[in-house]
This record gives structure tokens, C-alpha cells and sequence, in this order.
């Protein structure tokens, strides 16, 4: 009897088999203009940089079995997470001016590309947020928080793609300007077996 | 009192008694100025009056009339004075026993007939006043020889150093052996150390010079139960080999047995433990002393023998543990007493770790190592490990631990992905891995043993953060969106399997 339970504890790994990548440290950025060009207008209320639809784009991933939420992959069923940490907007060309006068930020993630997240029951996912008096007077960049959000769950099945809108506060910059958005995100995917 | 008071009057009192014993033994009358203490030498003046001396002489002789038999030393003492000192000879004595009487014989003659001989004796070391005088005692056999017995009082020191004189009955002397400034040394040794007590009281026999021989010998770890257990040594020595000896006794027991080996050729010795004492474990070490007692020479001891376990037979061992070669012998592929084999080679495969070549090697009869180069297709790299085989039976169990690292790897054979970044990935696979696997090896452990294998496998790699970046922007329909990354770990745990062969050959 003693054997069989030292067998069993033994043969006890063969049952938490797995194959794990893990990187705590990914970067995902997008440019609001697609360009270098500065196609947002100076010292307007970011207000109307939301009607315009402006502050809205789309994350495509692609089809990559790793980027949904649970998969089988043969014998093994996979898991994937994409946390986000944190996020950030940089102004792209100082000449524009700065946000200092922006007093809020919101990254959202948006059950469609027509939804407005600033509307009631939008149902959309706050991701990162910037709040002035909370964390401070920016100045070329808005560093937003990061609410550990799970974007996985957002990635459309079907078009691989992720929905993202920006909801701001505030006053832009001085002049036309530009900005690249990037999330910082940790990526983890651990396939079990079996 | 201080040794030297002692020594001083231990040495009168002998000579006193000594003196007296002699005269009342062999009534030596012609030895009356023979006071005990040195013989005053007769003057030049004294020897010049040749009549005068040889009428004392005469007058002495018949006051005292000895029997010839009572007087053997003595020559006829009518003779005319030779002016010659007698001829004093001496087979000098180098050792002794401490703490034992030692015998100091000398042979003295002389035409006029001899006064003495006179023994003197010291402790090593003091001065030229401190000899004890004692008269040495004519033999009632030997015409001419003469002794004397040292005393256990005066023996009881390292060393003595001596010396005899001897005069004739006209004053002609003396004759010496070895003398006051160049004394005769005798070491005394404990009892213990000398071979024999001398048998006769003019020698002293010393231990001759040798050393015990040496002894070569691969202890034996194993024997089955029922068999007999052949245990060889060489043994090799200047003086000669003789009582090698197996000494065992079973495990637990107080005594040992002897076991005499018997000389097989050359230098090397063996013996057989017979197959009725393989009932249980046993423990022995080997003796052997030379031709002159020398020794033992010891190849394991009474208080650390070599342990000898004893196992049941199993049919389909292929080596029987127990004879084992001497250590001078070599062993080949065709030697059956292969239970020392520590070197080998092993080759397997598996997955997913690939196959391997490894070096073999056992420090322990349990515990095998290996390293070698580690093959998985994709590329190559090299590996390590220990394997744990509790037993030498026909199925044994092992426990294999590994650990290695592919040092180049093209892992796009496998896969039929046609993403360039991908693939440019796969390419360039570098991984560490560990392996923990439990089996049943067949066969020996000593020889030859098929195994089979099951268990896991820790791989650690990473990838390029730069190629992982890559393949998302080259599949990212928006070029509008960029991606950086870390290097990225990847690890993984996986079951393995896996079988091959070993196979000692020394």
C-alpha cells in the first residue's frame, strides 16, 4: 500500500502537465491619426473630438488561437490572458502644445465601433483613466491607470478585432495635433494537459 | 634516588656477588689481588723481576692448589712469563631485552694463565668514571670462554655500552674488546619487539630487517546466497608472503575465521569462502605476514572489514556479483567476475527529448552517472544525470534524473506553418531542459540492461521579443497599430517516455 501512494504521488506530475509563455510585458500602440499628420484640431473641447468620432479605433489581432479566451489545441485546452496595466496617450508633436488643460481621460473598451461610451447604459468597459486632480497637471503625455481588465474577453470571435474609445475632458492642445495611444499589457497563455 | 646513584650501586653489588659466586664456584685462587674493582696493572718494575713474579706465582699456586677441572681457563701456570697479554675474543652483542638479564661471553687464554676477564658496563651516555666493573665467570665446560649476566637492575635503560679486559696471571695486559672511549653499545628493546629469546647465552637473536608485503585487493560488495565467494588479492613483499589469511566472520558476529589462500601464480593469492557460510551477510579483511613475521599486512582490519552483502539468486542475473578479479587483473568483455564494471556507454531515445549518446559511469553500485550529446532531430545539445538502481536483479527499477540543453534547434520540420516571422522563430530554438523518469531496466547492471522509461520534462525557453512583435504586426491588418514585447519565457511541463541500452565494459 505504501508503494501505490508513492507511485501515485509520483505519476502526480503527469496529471499538471503544461506548456506556459508568459511575457509581463507587451506594448500595444496606435496612432489616433494614422500618420504623422495632425489631424486633430487645436484648442477645441475634446468634447467635440468625440462627436466627431474621432477618438474611436479599432485593435485587430487576427486569428491567433493564443488571443481567445479558451481553446482546444489538440489534447490540450488552452488559456490566454491579456491584462492590461496601464495606459498612456503621447503627443507627437510638442509644436502642438500640450494637455494640461485635459482634466479627464477614459480608455473604454466598446461592445461595437458605433457605440458611445459617453451615452447612458453604453455598456462599455472603463480600462485606464486619467483624472487631474487625482494624478496631476499633464503635460506631453497622460498616463492613464489601469484597472487590470481582461481584454480577451472583448476580442470579437469572429472579426479578431478590439473596440477601444477614448472619453476625455477638458481642452486640447493649443494646436492641430496628434498622439499615439499604447496599452501595456501582460500576456499569458497556459495550455493544460490533457 | 637518582638512576645513576642506582645504576652505581647495582653494578657493585653484582660485582661483588658475582666476584664471590666465581670463587666459591671454581675456587680461583690464582686470582687473589682480583679484588673487586679494576685490576691494578702490574707495574713495568713489577714485570721486569721475572724471577721474583714467577716464584710468587709458584707460592700462590701451591696455597691453592685447584683442581685442573675447577680451573679450566687457566693454562698451566708453571710456564715461563710469554710478556704476552692474553688473546681475548668476543662475538659482540648489539641488542637486548629491556628490563631481562643480558649474557656478555667472551673467550680469554693466555700461556701464563688469565686474570678476568673483566666486564664493564654502563648506562649510554655517562661518563668515563661511571663503569661498572663485573667479573666475567669461567665456563666448567669451555676451556677459555667466560660469562656474565648482566642484571635486570641495569638492562632496565635504552642503551648500554661496554667493554672487556683481560690480563694474564704475570700482569701482561690488558687485552680489550672495545674500550673505555670506544665502548661496545647494546640498544635494549622492549620484550615485544624482539622475535626470539636467545637460546643460547652468548646470543642474542635480533628480528632480521623485512616489512610486511603489500597487499592489493578489490573488496568484493556482493554474493548470493548459497554460492561460494572466491576472494583474490596480490600480495607482494621483498621477504616472502606467508600466512595470507581471509579473515570473515558473518555480520554481527564477535569473531572472525580464517581462511588460509593458497598462492595461484605470481603474487596473486585466493581463497573461497564455501557456499554454506553464504547464508547471510557477511564482513572480512584480508592478512598476510612475511617469511620473518613481519606484519600483518592489512587490506581492511578487524574493526573496519569490508562488508559483503549476500542476496538471493535471481535466475536471469547475468553477472554473478561475487568472484571479483584482484586488482591487478584486467577485466574484458569475456570476464564473468564483472560486478566492478564502472565505465560503460549508453545510447537512447524518446520523446520528446530525442535521443542520446552518454558516458557511463558508477562511483556507486547504486547510483549511475551520465553525460553525453543529447539529439532531437531539430538539433543538437548535450545532457547530464544520475540514475538510481536500488538492486542488481533481472528487473531492476531505476530513477533517472536528467538535465541538458539544445544548443540549436529547427523546430520548422514539425510544423507547416507558412508565416515567415513564425517560422523564423521556430528556427532559432534554443531550450533547457530537466527530465525525471522512473523505469525497469533489464538484464544486468553490471553488463548489458534494456530499459524503458515514463515521466516528465521541464523546458524552459524564450523568444525574441523582437520576433514576437513581428509576427503580430505582419498579421495586424492595421499598420496603424504596433506592437513591442519583452523576451518572452515559455516553459513547459510534459510527460516523456523514452527506452535504450546500456552497457559496461570496464
Amino acid at each position: 500500500m505504501r508503494n501505490l501512494k508513492a507511485i501515485s504521488l509520483l505519476l502526480l506530475p503527469l496529471f499538471g502537465c503544461f506548456a506556459q509563455i508568459e511575457n509581463p510585458d507587451i506594448t500595444l500602440t496606435h496612432n489616433l491619426c494614422g500618420g504623422s499628420t495632425n489631424c486633430m484640431p487645436g484648442a477645441l473641447p475634446l468634447g467635440l473630438v468625440q462627436i466627431s468620432g474621432q477618438n474611436t479605433f479599432t485593435l485587430n489581432f487576427g486569428d491567433q488561437p493564443l488571443l481567445q479566451p479558451s481553446s482546444s489545441v489538440g489534447p490540450a485546452t488552452l488559456n490566454t490572458s491579456l491584462i492590461v496595466g496601464g495606459a498612456g496617450v503621447q503627443l507627437q508633436n510638442s509644436a502642438s502644445g500640450d494637455f494640461n488643460s485635459v482634466t479627464k481621460l477614459s480608455l473604454l473598451v466598446a461592445p461595437t465601433s458605433t457605440t458611445d461610451c459617453s451615452a447612458n447604459g453604453s455598456n462599455c468597459t472603463l480600462v485606464a483613466d486619467y483624472d487631474q486632480p487625482r494624478d496631476g497637471v499633464a503635460d506631453q503625455t497622460i498616463v492613464l491607470r489601469g484597472y487590470g481588465v481582461d481584454l480577451i474577453k472583448y476580442i470579437s470571435t469572429t472579426s479578431h478585432s478590439l473596440q477601444l474609445q477614448l472619453q476625455a475632458a477638458g481642452q486640447g492642445p493649443g494646436s492641430a495635433w496628434n498622439a499615439d495611444v499604447s496599452m501595456d499589457m501582460a500576456l499569458k497563455a497556459r495550455a493544460n494537459f490533457p | 634516588m637518582d638512576l645513576r646513584k642506582l645504576f652505581v650501586v647495582a653494578g657493585a653489588s653484582l660485582f661483588v656477588s658475582a666476584g664471590a659466586m666465581a670463587q666459591t664456584a671454581a675456587g680461583t685462587p690464582e686470582q687473589p689481588e682480583a679484588a673487586p674493582g679494576a685490576p691494578a696493572k702490574p707495574s713495568k718494575k713489577k714485570k721486569k723481576s721475572g724471577t721474583k713474579k714467577s716464584s710468587k706465582k709458584s707460592r700462590k699456586k701451591k696455597s691453592s692448589t685447584p683442581a685442573a677441572g675447577q680451573m679450566p681457563a687457566l693454562e698451566p701456570q708453571g710456564a715461563p712469563d710469554d710478556g704476552e697479554p692474553p688473546q681475548l675474543t668476543h662475538q659482540l652483542v648489539a641488542a637486548g631485552v629491556r628490563g631481562k638479564p643480558l649474557t656478555i661471553a667472551a673467550h680469554a687464554i693466555d700461556a701464563n694463565g688469565v686474570f678476568g676477564p673483566i666486564l664493564s658496563v654502563r648506562k649510554k651516555g655517562l661518563g668515563a668514571g661511571d663503569y661498572v666493573p663485573i667479573k666475567m665467570v669461567p665456563s666448567k665446560i669451555v676451556p677459555g670462554d667466560y660469562s656474565v649476566d648482566v642484571s635486570s637492575a641495569l638492562t632496565n635503560v635504552d642503551a648500554l655500552e661496554y667493554y672487556i679486559e683481560a690480563w694474564d696471571i704475570a700482569g701482561n695486559g690488558p687485552s680489550r674488546v672495545g674500550s673505555p672511549d670506544q665502548p661496545i653499545m647494546v640498544t635494549l628493546e622492549e620484550e615485544k619487539k624482539v622475535a626470539a629469546t636467545p637460546a643460547l647465552p652468548t646470543t642474542v637473536t635480533i628480528r632480521p630487517k623485512g616489512a610486511p608485503p603489500a597487499i592489493t585487493h578489490a573488496a568484493l560488495t556482493q554474493a548470493l546466497k548459497g554460492k561460494s565467494v572466491e576472494i583474490n588479492a596480490r600480495l607482494v613483499g621483498d621477504t616472502g608472503v606467508q600466512g595470507a589469511a581471509v579473515m570473515f566472520r558473518h555480520a554481527g558476529e564477535k569473531e572472525y575465521k580464517a581462511l588460509p589462500m593458497g598462492n595461484i601464480g605470481a603474487d596473486d593469492y585466493t581463497a573461497t569462502i564455501p557456499a554454506a557460510m553464504t547464508t547471510s551477510d557477511l564482513e572480512y579483511y584480508v592478512e598476510a605476514f612475511d617469511q620473518y613475521g613481519n606484519g600483518p599486512a592489512r587490506s581492511g582490519a578487524p574493526n573496519v572489514p569490508y562488508a559483503l552483502r549476500v542476496m538471493d539468486p535471481s535466475p536471469a542475473a547475468v553477472a554473478v556479483p561475487a568472484p571479483v578479479s584482484s586488482g591487478s587483473r584486467k577485466r574484458t568483455l569475456d570476464d564473468d567476475e564483472g560486478s566492478q564494471t564502472i565505465i560503460g556507454l549508453g545510447i537512447d531515445g524518446g520523446a520528446p527529448g530525442g535521443g542520446g549518446l552518454t558516458l557511463l559511469v558508477r562511483p556507486l553500485w547504486w547510483l549511475r552517472m551520465n553525460g553525453g550529446l543529447a539529439y532531437n532531430v531539430a538539433g543538437y545539445g548535450f545532457r547530464g544525470g544520475i540514475t538510481l538502481a536500488p538492486g542488481d536483479w533481472a528487473v531492476t527499477p531505476t530513477l533517472n534524473l536528467d538535465a541538458g540543453r539544445y544548443l540549436s534547434g529547427d523546430f520548422t520540420k514539425f510544423v507547416t506553418i507558412s508565416d515567415p516571422n513564425v517560422r523564423s522563430l521556430l528556427s532559432r530554438t534554443r531550450y533547457t531542459f530537466a527530465t525525471a523518469q522512473l523505469g525497469f531496466e533489464f538484464g544486468s547492471q553490471r553488463r548489458f540492461s534494456f530499459y524503458l522509461r515514463g515521466g516528465v520534462t521541464y523546458v524552459l525557453t524564450s523568444f525574441s521579443g523582437n520576433d514576437l512583435a513581428a509576427i503580430y504586426n505582419g498579421n495586424s491588418p492595421d499598420p496603424n497599430n504596433r506592437v513591442s514585447a519583452a523576451r518572452t519565457p515559455v516553459s513547459a511541463l510534459l510527460p516523456c517516455a523514452s527506452l535504450g541500452f546500456n552497457i559496461f565494459i570496464y
